[in-house]
């Protein structure tokens, strides 16, 4: 680093290490409002034109962290919002915004600038895929807005200056002339290394300068609020579930059954075959809408549990026939009607192996 | 705060924040060999003769951490174990060791929490030290009348809460209540450190597999649900159930 510092008199161990309030009184507030940066430390970079890879050797100086001025566009003409788009991939916010205030003389905290942290993801919205780049994005407060208005004219002509000439469509697609970013890659390294110790050490010591107890506030309702929506979707789940008919069910159940067939199944078709006075014609248009209305969602179940089910229903059919349509969850009692009804049962189970069949 | 601004002037957002590596080497092994150091950051003080909460106010520079070169002294005349009784308490050592440089070590790491009271008695704070003393040195060469153990360590200072008050300090050390309360905020830290290590995809998929396995217990209470319902009040689908095989039946022949 120290080769590469604009300072090179700079003693050992001294790096660009700032806080959140520095970032946006000493930098961001002078670039925007054209005044004398203290060191042309940080480059004027469009982020949004390069993959966050390419961004480390843009940078004046830096080992893990680098930072940029960077403008910011519009994703649509006249929209509020930014275009998050980058080279191969784009910006996803992530957390939630924090607002950075300093005191001022009148024992309140004036709110300077904004703070978001986000990931670059490749590929195209919503099916990009993850990367450890992190971005934290500085903007002025709306209380120094005046000063961006007042600002942006002669910016304008800065930004003319820096990349040529634009015309009136693409000034007016401009969002913010200058943010400040700091680029850092996230590590995945052991906590034993001492790189790692260090960059942890380093970061949770910038925290701490900036409402180290708000983060602490700020993290577990995140934790609340993710686990009631995947309780939400449980139960929306239950509730299409709930809805379900008995028809769907069968048909499930139908369309599930070739995973356990067995061999014994030809046997009891063949048993079968000796009777067909048993069946006619006129009842087959009854089974076919059964047959066409399985659902996506029923196909999550569980060979195993299917099985349960299964020989339950077969339990509670053999029950039916005794017209009793009292349901009874004793087992001592389940197992006296299946004494006395013996050879009922073996034509129940026939039935059954019919049903496996059919699947 | 800056002590010594007209010394130091560096643009906004600099500060001090070595590496290990460059505190062994650029100015722990300086300094033991009498050499000249590159900042005047780093002050000599006998800091076991103080609290931790008042060295703040005796060092050069540092905002939130400070350091100093300080000597260490032996607990016993023959031995060689350092003494850490310091101000109104004692350095407890906690962690492993870690060596310094490579391929060969050139400086020990060593880590230390500062306990008021008198040991082992004292009531754990939230004051670390971070020892860095040099490697490869015979510590058992011994001047008469001397409990010298080294002439020169390095030490970082600083308060895990990043509390600098005194007087606050001083309540959270008194009060109990609230050092009791610093073991779950300590596990707290770690979480949240830990947190930081683990990449958010594994833990998305934690959040995956956990929703997965919500999703069955659902669907077959659901299931069991319905098909008791329906055995109770629909005479009619027990021959939908018996008249299946014919399908089967019709298909295949």
């Amino acid at each position: 680093m120290i080769s590469k510092d604009p300072r090179s008199s700079l003693p050992p161990g001294f790096r660009f290490h700032p806080t959140d309030e520095e970032l946006i009184l000493h930098y961001l507030r002078k670039k925007v409002s054209s005044s004398p940066v203290p060191l042309s430390i940080i480059a004027d970079v469009d982020i949004y034109k390069s993959d966050p890879w390419d961004l480390p050797a843009k940078a004046p100086f830096g080992e893990k962290e680098w930072y940029f001025f960077s403008p910011r566009d519009r994703k649509y003409p006249n929209g509020a919002r930014p275009n998050r788009a980058a080279a191969s991939g784009y910006w996803k916010a992530t957390g939630t915004d924090k607002l950075i205030a300093v005191p001022n003389g009148e024992g309140f905290h004036e709110n300077i600038g904004i703070k978001k942290a986000l990931v670059f993801y490749r590929g195209k919205p919503p099916k990009g895929v993850k990367t450890n780049w992190i971005m934290h994005e500085y903007r002025l407060a709306d209380s120094l807005s005046p000063k961006r208005i007042n600002s942006s004219r002669s910016g304008g002509s800065e930004v003319n200056n820096n990349f040529g000439d634009r015309n009136s469509k693409e000034y007016s697609m401009r969002l913010d002339d200058w943010v400040l970013c700091r680029i850092y890659k996230k590590s995945h390294a052991s906590l034993s290394s001492p790189d790692v110790a260090l960059v942890t050490s380093n970061q949770e010591h910038e925290e701490n300068d900036n409402e180290p107890f708000v983060d602490r506030g700020t993290f577990l309702p995140n934790l609340q609020n993710d686990q009631p929506l995947k309780r939400q979707k449980s139960s929306c789940s239950f509730s299409n579930l709930l809805d379900a008919t008995d028809l769907t069910f069968l048909a499930n159940f139908l369309n599930e059954t070739p995973e356990n067939r067995s061999e014994s199944d030809f046997s009891f078709m063949i048993g079968n075959f000796s009777n067909p006075d048993i069946y006619g014609n006129h009842y087959l248009d009854q089974k076919l809408p059964q047959l066409s209305s399985p659902t996506s969602e029923t196909s999550g179940i569980g060979s195993k549990r299917e099985r349960v089910d299964f020989a339950e229903e077969t339990i509670n059919a053999s029950k039916k026939m005794m017209n009793t349509y009292s349901y009874n969850n004793s087992i001592d009692q389940m197992d006296h009607s299946m004494m006395q009804q013996p050879s009922f049962l073996n034509q129940e189970l026939m039935m059954s192996s019919h049903l496996q069949y059919q699947g | 705060m800056m002590k010594s601004g007209a010394d130091l002037q560096f643009p906004p957002g600099f500060r001090f924040h070595p590496t290990d590596e460059e505190l062994v080497l650029m100015y722990l092994c300086r300094k033991c060999a009498s050499q000249p150091i590159p900042a005047p950051i780093i002050t000599e003080l006998d800091l076991y003769r103080y609290d931790p909460w008042d060295l703040p106010d005796m060092a050069l520079y540092g905002e939130k951490e400070w350091y100093f070169f300080s000597p260490r002294d032996r607990k016993y005349p023959n031995g060689s174990r350092p003494n850490r009784a310091a101000g109104t308490g004692y350095w407890k050592a906690t962690g492993a060791d870690k060596p310094i440089g490579r391929p060969k070590p050139v400086g020990i790491k060593k880590a230390l929490v500062f306990y008021s009271g008198k040991p082992p008695n004292g009531e754990k704070t939230n004051w670390i030290m971070h020892e860095y003393r040099l490697a490869d040195v015979d510590r058992s060469v011994r001047k008469k009348n001397s409990l010298r153990l080294d002439d020169w360590v390095l030490c970082r200072i600083y308060n895990k809460k990043g509390v600098i008050e005194k007087r606050r300090s001083d309540i959270e050390d008194g009060l109990k209540p609230v050092t009791d309360t610093c073991p779950p905020e300590s596990v707290a830290r770690l979480i949240s450190g830990s947190e930081q290590a683990v990449s958010p995809e594994f833990t998305c998929s934690n959040g995956r597999l956990s929703n997965a396995l919500d999703f069955p217990f659902n669907y077959v209470d659901a299931i069991a649900d319905n098909e008791i319902v329906s055995r109770l009040l629909g005479g009619n689908q027990m021959w939908s159930t018996t008249l299946d095989p014919l399908v089967v039946r019709q298909g295949t022949f």
